[in-house]
């Protein structure tokens, strides 16, 4: 049995003096939808830029405990690099390079890494695009600017950039949020295709969306932990009625110093 | 690893080095142009009060001082940056409260203008209007042609800040029940005392640090300060004529001057970053 | 009450009309006083290398050298500082640490500060005799005996000009929103990968900081007088020496006097001067506010 898609041990990770990750410990089965649920706030797209470590990017951030992607510890081993580059990721607002084409922005990762040329790189663009279902709408206007696309087509666009780079492990941060319904149904309909090749970890703020979708998950909330397994247990109550009993929880106990009830 | 990973390892570590270069060049020569003045220059300094006060030595003879120069250049600077206090601030004041106005745009342009002019042409300017009429050149046709070269500088600085208050101040000062140009003056403008100081340097720094607009105009008075209307000199004159000259004594003096410009500008330049943080010069 | 207020605006208007009067006076002075050389030389004043101001009458005028020595030095130097720019804004932004950073922005601070004449002097007593001793006159037909040429003016000048172009890039390298950074990380791009994608982006900040550059380039006289040698030659071979349109202006100032066309041909060099630097500049900043606005629009 392989190893899990990723999996991390007592992981904390600060911003300068505020910490915004307690103690977590996930592990994300291969070729599972994973969903990793909270609501705002509650460090879950810190979480997955610890994954790819572009926490790393922000100002004064620390990580410590154990992150493994792929079988490889990210923050130690030398071959970190390397396990990443297996890793894509799509971002909660569609960000495809504005000044590139929309056959530039798909070709970038492969051209990077030297994966194809030519005719051959033609072929993955237009795989990547069609595995997007994306295909049929620019196959004509390859050579357009990417910005000549509507909101969700960028969408799409940008996770055939992250597929073209045939990643094993596609971690994506809420991306649907910033979509309207019809193309967030597209998309949804693209993750659940694309489980069957890659992992998929999915930060998401809707609870009905990590139901229809992810096979396990997560729910955190402050920075912790607060349940991990299978979806259906995760979610055996209604999702706010889960949130509201955290939240009083909070209140009225001490541990992240918010006062007691009775103390206003 | 693989080939085409290490090729790409190695042509980051290239560029890396590349533009680290070029960063370090650019420190290297800030670095020397401070330390050439600074050696090239402190020992005239060192003379103390006669380098301050006493008139060039004669060629080939004593180092001498820059006094007459200094005081033309404490003159021209003095009378340049009242000048264009008293011209800029109130443009930019208009620049910033009546944008739309016609008045307003044809200030926006002159004054772009007078920015996009080299200083030497405006130095050619005064020298055809004031110069040729007085028929000799003069501290006070410098003091001009420096105030209009930092004219722009203050109006551009005043419109930013005023600019730049938050709305909620600008509605509180207008909500006073008084006129607009009274809630301006005597609101507006006090509230924002920084920016307003910070223009005046910036336009007192450059008429510092100018020497073209006062080729034609200032003359070339190196021993003694005749007073404003007669011709005379200033520190950035003096090392740009002294500079080039065969006389080792006079090139010392010249890097004095240097020296002391620098000090001068550099106080400058430190006193405007203090007051408002960072601004584009 | 009334009678107050409008007062304060009367102040305010009028001064801001003298403003504008400044501006008028500048092109108007500089129209009419230029006005005698060009009815006589026409565009042979542009055209003609021949600069002879004690020529029997009027004098001779002709800028076409000083003319393309401005333009040569011009686009050197702006290179110089452009290259500089792009090399240094990528060093500070992809791989250096947060100290050299800092202290890289002081010595920008430093190097904005200093007067020009400072930067002039330099070239002179630094630049110019490392010119002159690494032998570079050899390589030209007319080289340079002191060291004082098209190259070391267009160095210093280049120089000068590094920190306000690095301001231009820098600002609008930063502008980019880091959505687009986190997206060239999470490609596994390396520094210069990532700085050649996020250069594209910021593509006409860049041409903004060559023309604004330029204009200024243009406009330079101090540095230049000091570190270009003076002569009237065409500027083929960077290692000789030359004259600009600002240097010439700045040799002739004691003879404004002594010859009748000479207040003349200057002015007419200076409104040529004007006109350069001010097309360019405004084109400069044309795009600049258009880079700006776009950076703005795409980050939505």
């Amino acid at each position: 049995m392989r190893e899990p898609a990723v999996r991390t041990l007592g992981l904390n990770v600060w911003f300068g003096q505020n910490q915004v990750l307690h103690s977590v410990s996930i592990t994300v089965p291969r070729g599972a939808v994973y969903a990793v649920l909270g609501p705002s706030g509650c460090g879950k797209s810190t979480l997955l830029r610890t994954i790819n470590r572009l926490v790393l990017l922000r100002e004064g951030a620390k990580v410590e405990g154990l992150v493994e992607v792929l079988g490889v510890d990210v923050y130690r081993d030398h071959s970190a690099e390397e396990a990443l580059s297996r890793v894509g990721m799509v971002f909660q607002t569609p960000n495809p390079f504005p000044h590139l084409s929309i056959y530039d922005n798909v070709a970038i990762g492969p051209r990077l890494r030297g994966m194809a040329r030519g005719r051959e790189l033609d072929k993955l663009v237009r795989w990547a695009l069609e595995k997007a279902a994306l295909w049929d709408e620019v196959k004509d206007r390859l050579k357009s600017p990417a910005s000549s696309l509507s909101g969700g087509q960028q969408q799409r666009l940008c996770i055939a950039r992250a597929l073209a780079t045939m990643p094993e492990l596609l971690l994506m941060d809420e991306p649907t949020a910033n979509l309207d319904p019809v193309n967030a149904a597209k998309i949804e309909e693209l993750i659940r295709e694309l489980s069957r090749e890659v992992t998929i970890i999915l930060v998401t703020h809707d609870a009905e969306q990590a139901k229809r979708l992810a096979s396990a998950g997560a729910l955190l909330f402050m920075g912790r932990v607060v349940s991990e397994g299978p979806i259906s247990s995760i979610l055996s109550r209604s999702y706010s009625s889960i949130i509201q009993s955290l939240v009083h929880a909070a209140r009225t106990s001490h541990p992240t110093g918010k006062p007691h009830a009775g103390e206003r | 690893m693989k080939p085409r990973s290490i090729r790409r390892k190695l042509a980051d570590r290239a560029v890396h080095l590349l533009t680290a270069a070029s960063a370090l060049a650019i420190l290297g020569v800030v670095g020397h142009i401070l330390l050439s003045a600074v050696v090239e220059g402190l020992p005239a300094l060192l003379l103390g009060a006669s380098f301050l006060l006493e008139p060039p030595g004669p060629p080939g003879g004593d180092v001498g001082g820059v006094g007459p120069s200094l005081a033309g250049t404490l003159v021209t600077v003095a009378i340049a940056t009242l000048a264009s206090a008293a011209l800029g601030i109130p443009a930019g004041v208009m620049l910033s409260e009546e944008r739309g106005s016609p008045l307003a745009k044809a200030a926006e342009k002159a004054v772009e203008l007078i920015a996009e002019s080299p200083s030497i042409v405006v130095g050619l300017v005064v020298f055809t209007l004031l110069v040729v009429p007085m028929r000799r050149p003069s501290a006070l046709a410098a003091a001009v042609s420096l105030g209009v070269v930092a004219l722009p500088y203050v109006a551009a600085q005043v419109r930013e800040s005023l600019a730049a208050i938050p709305l909620a101040y600008r509605e509180a000062a207008f909500s006073l029940g008084l006129r607009k140009w009274e809630a301006v003056f005597l609101v507006l403008l006090p509230m924002n005392a920084r920016g307003v100081a910070t223009a005046v340097l910036l336009g007192s720094m450059r008429a510092l640090g100018e020497t073209a607009p006062v080729l034609f105009t200032a003359g070339a008075a190196f021993h003694a300060f005749y007073g404003i209307d007669k011709p005379s000199s200033t520190l950035s004159l003096l090392i740009f004529l002294f500079a080039g000259t065969p006389y080792e004594n006079w090139r010392r003096l010249a890097w004095g001057a240097v020296l002391l410009l620098t000090l001068l500008s550099a106080s400058l330049a430190f006193a405007t970053r203090r007051l408002a943080g960072r601004v584009r010069m | 009450m009334r009678k107050s207020i409008d007062a304060i605006y009367l102040a305010v208007a009028s001064t801001t009309a003298i403003v504008v009067a400044v501006a008028a006076t500048i092109v108007l002075a500089l129209s009419m006083e230029s006005a005698d050389v060009l009815a006589r030389e026409g565009l042979s004043f542009v055209l003609s290398p021949l600069w002879s101001p004690s020529e029997e009458g009027y004098g001779s005028y002709g800028i076409a050298l000083p003319l393309a020595g401005t333009l040569v030095v011009g686009a050197l130097a702006t290179s110089i500082a452009v290259a500089l720019s792009v090399a240094t804004v990528v060093y500070l932004h992809e791989y250096a640490p947060r100290q050299v950073r800092e202290a890289v922005s002081v010595a920008m601070f430093a190097m904005a500060a200093l007067p020009t004449v400072v930067f002039g002097m330099w070239g002179l007593s630094a630049v110019a005799p490392l010119v002159r001793e690494a032998g570079l006159g050899a390589l030209c037909a007319r080289g340079s005996p002191t060291g004082q040429s098209v190259f070391t003016a267009a160095l210093v000048v280049g120089l000068m000009l590094t920190p306000y172009a690095s301001s231009v890039v820098s600002a609008a390298y930063d502008a980019v929103p880091f959505t687009y950074v986190e997206a060239l990380h999470s490609l596994g791009a390396l520094g210069f990968e990532r700085a050649r994608v996020l250069l594209g982006m910021v593509k006409r900040s860049v041409a903004a900081a060559a023309l604004l550059s330029f204009g200024r380039a243009v406009g330079e006289t101090t540095i230049v007088a000091l570190t270009i040698g003076s002569a009237f030659n065409p500027p083929l071979c960077p290692f000789e020496p030359a004259h600009t349109v600002s240097s010439l202006i700045a040799s002739q100032y004691g003879n404004a006097f002594l010859y009748p066309g000479l207040t003349s041909a200057l002015s007419a060099a200076a409104l040529l001067l004007l006109a350069t630097s001010a097309v360019t500049t405004t084109l400069g900043s044309r795009i600049a506010r258009a880079a700006a606005v776009a950076a703005r629009g795409e980050g939505a």
